[in-house]
């Protein structure tokens, strides 16, 4: 086997719980290459990849850059050695899996190798502060981070227990692990909690077609990882019935921490998308102590301990506008379709944020801004109604069929 | 007999990936038990630990249950009635790990339940909300829970999903076989005494060099960062754990934080477990004369006070008078519940490395505030040593060592 598992670390600090993980990994018959990305002090523990090599790499000096003594520098250049050293592993298909171990800044640093690498190589981030908020760690890889509980100075029987369960996770995980194969019948569509079933009754549909579907929860962290991958070509097309992330955007709910790229990377990239409103008909916070004060008044929706606001005319009159604008740049097929009954469970007849009226004038907008090669089709019915996922994935099926 | 790994999952939704999770642990040659927590309707598909199993062990009936509208109210019947059933399991021997796929709300109950098992029992969770801002203190807290991000919703086996699940499984296995190479029970397992120790960044040195001086001398020192999850898991595994002989308290900051109400709180019983247990203390200041409130919290005279920004994340306030007093108060009430020895050490020439005597943030008549607060609240028998040394100085910490000879002789 020439697969080896990448271990990382600050050597200078952490070189006895990195001599260990290695044993570990090594005796379950893995071999190990490790990297060194401390820069305070020598190595006290064998390196394979070395300090000077790393920053070499990220394109400095060691010394030279050990001598500015600016440790955000440092960090940063060893941060893009690190990830050189890591893709041309990859590269020449020799990386079976990342390990790293460390508190803020190696966390930091192992991470930021971890999510260079492509979806599906193991990546185990061993962290003092992985019970903190991870989500500058994490964003939308699939990295899995292994609670510390004590900190990393030395080995005793608290430490021996994390590293050892450390080395099990990411032999286990390279053991099983399968490339992900892009192909091209994977369809992404998204879902979300109070909002549309579309995607749920969409799925036996592709499927009959021959397709299968993976769903991204479109909460903030899910649509960023959907566009994400987008970007990787990992999909023949998209279902974006769930694209309330925007309404949070703007207005500052809880699922808004979207980026600029919501929407539009399928576009960009030729990929055909069909884009629905579910969702749009509210703007959802936190908690009822996050819903601002002149929104109060409106009609609210109490979730769980999350609180929906109806949108008004003005709002969707905006978020049309950022539809449109990050639909402006079609590279391949885009289609809009609107259901006229309602956009998600508290939007239907009878329900609270039911208002056809009102969802008229983001139709109206939509019409007016969108180019005239992005089409726009209305369909009368409930977003949740069969009949509209029916006519969402045939719309699909036949852009891909005629994009090939 | 084989080893055992349970499944938790609300089966009404994603039984299919479960029942793929158990094929691939089965494939590396585990057993199974796939635990239903499921809130409402039928599961997809059968499970050996049924809904309504879990339901009569947390005392309720089916019925009753499907009364209740409040679905956290049924997370919580399901969590309780789980927590007997993997208690049950783990004292028969017949769980060797855990595991649980969920969204935000099979991963608030899967990693509730795996708290109850004690430290070092592989527990794994995969979500599709890890990456949530501020979401994963929620689930992990003080535990040893391992979270992976799945990137993609956890609904229907595509080969994404295939290939995250597959990768999970090898995990637990994974990580179920290491454990079984070095076992749990640490007590039994360390041929050295162990000792448990906080820290704080402003304090490293004379941390350093106790845990030099105490591992030469054959203990093992393990560290606990203090700020706010380390110190309350330090609290929460000498309460559950018998494990330490004693604690050295360099940084029980905390306790004020939970006071005021700023981001190190490290609840409300920081600074008692080890009271409670009898275990033997020694204390220091370390830092405690220093507040870390988040930007968002800042009152406008905090703009006031003397403020140091130790990295891009964090800025210290210094504590004012009324503040020292309450925090003094604080931690006397909560020394003088404990059943063991105690001996607070204070260094009369400042409390970190940030505030030494000579430096602008040090303030003597504060400090002064807070000793003679806490020896009149102090009962009678705990002594408070004052040092005439800064606190990273090496004096400092051989007065903190000299003192845990003294507390470990008796």
């Amino acid at each position: 086997m020439t697969k080896k598992i990448l271990l990382v670390g600050t050597l200078d600090s952490k070189g006895q719980e990195v001599a260990y993980l290695r044993r570990k990994v090594e005796e379950r018959g893995w071999g190990v290459i490790t990297l060194d990305v401390g820069t305070l002090g020598n190595p006290t523990c064998p390196v394979d990849i070395s300090q000077d090599e790393v920053a070499r790499a990220g394109g400095a000096d060691f010394f030279q850059m050990k001598s500015k003594g600016d440790r955000s520098y440092s960090v940063r250049i060893m941060i893009q050695g690190a990830i050189k050293k890591a893709a041309e592993l990859y590269s020449r298909r020799e990386l079976a899996g990342v390990l790293a171990i460390g508190g803020g800044t190696g966390t930091a640093i192992g991470t930021a190798i971890m999510r260079s690498l492509p979806l599906g190589i193991p990546k185990v981030m061993v962290s003092t502060v992985a019970s903190r908020d991870v989500s500058r760690y994490v964003g939308t890889r699939d990295i899995t981070m292994i609670h510390a509980v004590v900190d990393l100075v030395g080995l005793n029987p608290i430490t021996r227990v994390i590293l050892n369960n450390a080395a099990g996770a990411i032999v286990g995980m390279a053991t099983g692990a399968a490339v992900v194969n892009a192909g091209r019948s994977l369809i992404a569509a998204t879902s979300f909690g109070i909002s549309p079933i579309s995607a749920e009754l969409a799925r036996p549909l592709l499927e009959e077609k021959g397709y299968e579907m993976v769903t991204f929860h479109a909460n903030g962290m899910g649509g960023r990882a959907l566009e994400e991958l987008i970007d990787q070509k990992l999909f023949a097309g998209v279902l974006d019935f769930v694209t309330h992330e925007l309404a949070d955007q703007l207005y500052n709910g809880y699922c808004g921490d979207i980026g600029t790229d919501r929407l539009a990377t399928a576009a960009r990239r030729g990929v055909p998308i069909i884009v629905a409103p579910g969702g749009l008909d509210c703007i959802v916070f936190n908690s009822i102590d996050d819903v601002p004060d002149k929104l109060k008044g409106r009609r609210l929706h109490h979730h769980d301990i999350r609180v929906a606001v109806r949108t008004s005319e003005e709002e969707l009159d905006r978020i049309a506008m950022t539809i449109a604008q990050r639909l402006a740049n079609p590279h391949g097929p885009v289609g809009v379709l609107i259901p006229l009954r309602g956009w998600s469970e508290v939007d239907k007849v009878g329900a609270a944020f039911f208002d056809p009226g009102m969802d008229q004038f983001f139709v109206d907008a939509l019409k007016r801004l969108l180019l005239p090669e992005v089409s726009l089709k209305e369909v009368e019915c409930h977003i949740s109604d069969p009949k509209f996922a029916q006519l969402a994935v045939e719309w699909l099926d036949e852009m891909i069929c005629s994009h090939r | 007999m084989g080893k055992v790994i349970v499944i938790l999952v609300m089966a009404e939704e994603k039984w299919q990936e479960a029942e793929f999770l158990r094929k691939e642990i089965e494939s590396r040659g585990y057993k199974t038990v796939i635990l239903d927590m499921g809130l409402a309707g039928n599961p997809q598909g059968p499970c050996d630990v049924t809904r309504e199993e879990v339901i009569s062990l947390s005392g309720r009936d089916t019925k009753e249950v499907a009364l209740i509208t409040d679905r956290g109210k049924r997370m919580l019947v399901m969590v309780d009635g789980a927590i007997q059933k993997v208690g049950e399991l783990y004292s028969e021997g017949n769980i060797d790990g855990i595991i649980s796929i969920g969204g935000t709300t099979g991963t608030q109950m899967g990693t509730s339940i795996m708290k109850s098992l004690p430290f070092g029992v592989p527990k794994f969770a995969v979500s599709s909300t890890a990456s949530l801002p501020g979401i994963a203190s929620r689930y992990i807290g003080t535990a040893d829970i391992t979270l992976m991000h799945s990137v993609v919703e956890i609904a229907g086996l595509s080969s994404l999903m295939r290939n995250v699940l597959a990768r999970a499984a090898g995990a637990i296995c994974g990580m179920v076989e290491s454990s079984a190479k070095v076992p749990i029970s640490l007590l039994g397992e360390s041929e050295k005494p162990l000792i448990a120790m906080t820290h704080f960044g402003i304090c490293e040195d004379c941390a350093v060099s106790i845990r030099n001086q105490l591992e030469e001398e054959g203990y093992q020192v393990i560290g606990f960062s203090a700020a706010g999850i380390g110190d309350r898991a330090m609290e929460e595994i000498i309460e559950r754990q018998n494990i330490f002989r004693a604690v050295i308290d360099l940084a029980p900051g905390g306790v004020g934080e939970e006071l005021l109400g700023f981001s190190r709180a490290a609840g409300p019983s920081r600074l008692e477990a080890a009271g409670k247990k009898g275990i033997p203390q020694v204390i220091a200041p370390g830092g405690v004369n220093w507040g870390s409130p988040l930007k968002r919290q800042y009152k406008p005279e905090y703009f006031s006070r003397k403020r140091y920004d130790y990295d891009a994340l964090r800025t210290f306030i210094k504590l004012s008078k009324d503040e020292m007093i309450m925090v003094a108060d604080g931690m006397a009430n909560k020394l003088n519940k404990a059943r063991g020895l105690v001996k607070v050490l204070i260094p009369l020439g400042g409390w970190s490395s940030l505030d030494r005597r000579g430096t602008d943030f040090y303030e003597a008549e504060l400090n002064r505030a807070f000793v003679d607060e806490l020896k009149k609240k102090l009962r009678q028998d705990i002594e408070v040593r004052e040092v005439d040394a800064d606190f990273e100085a090496p004096e400092f910490a051989k007065a903190m060592v000299k003192a845990f000879h003294e507390v470990m002789a008796t």
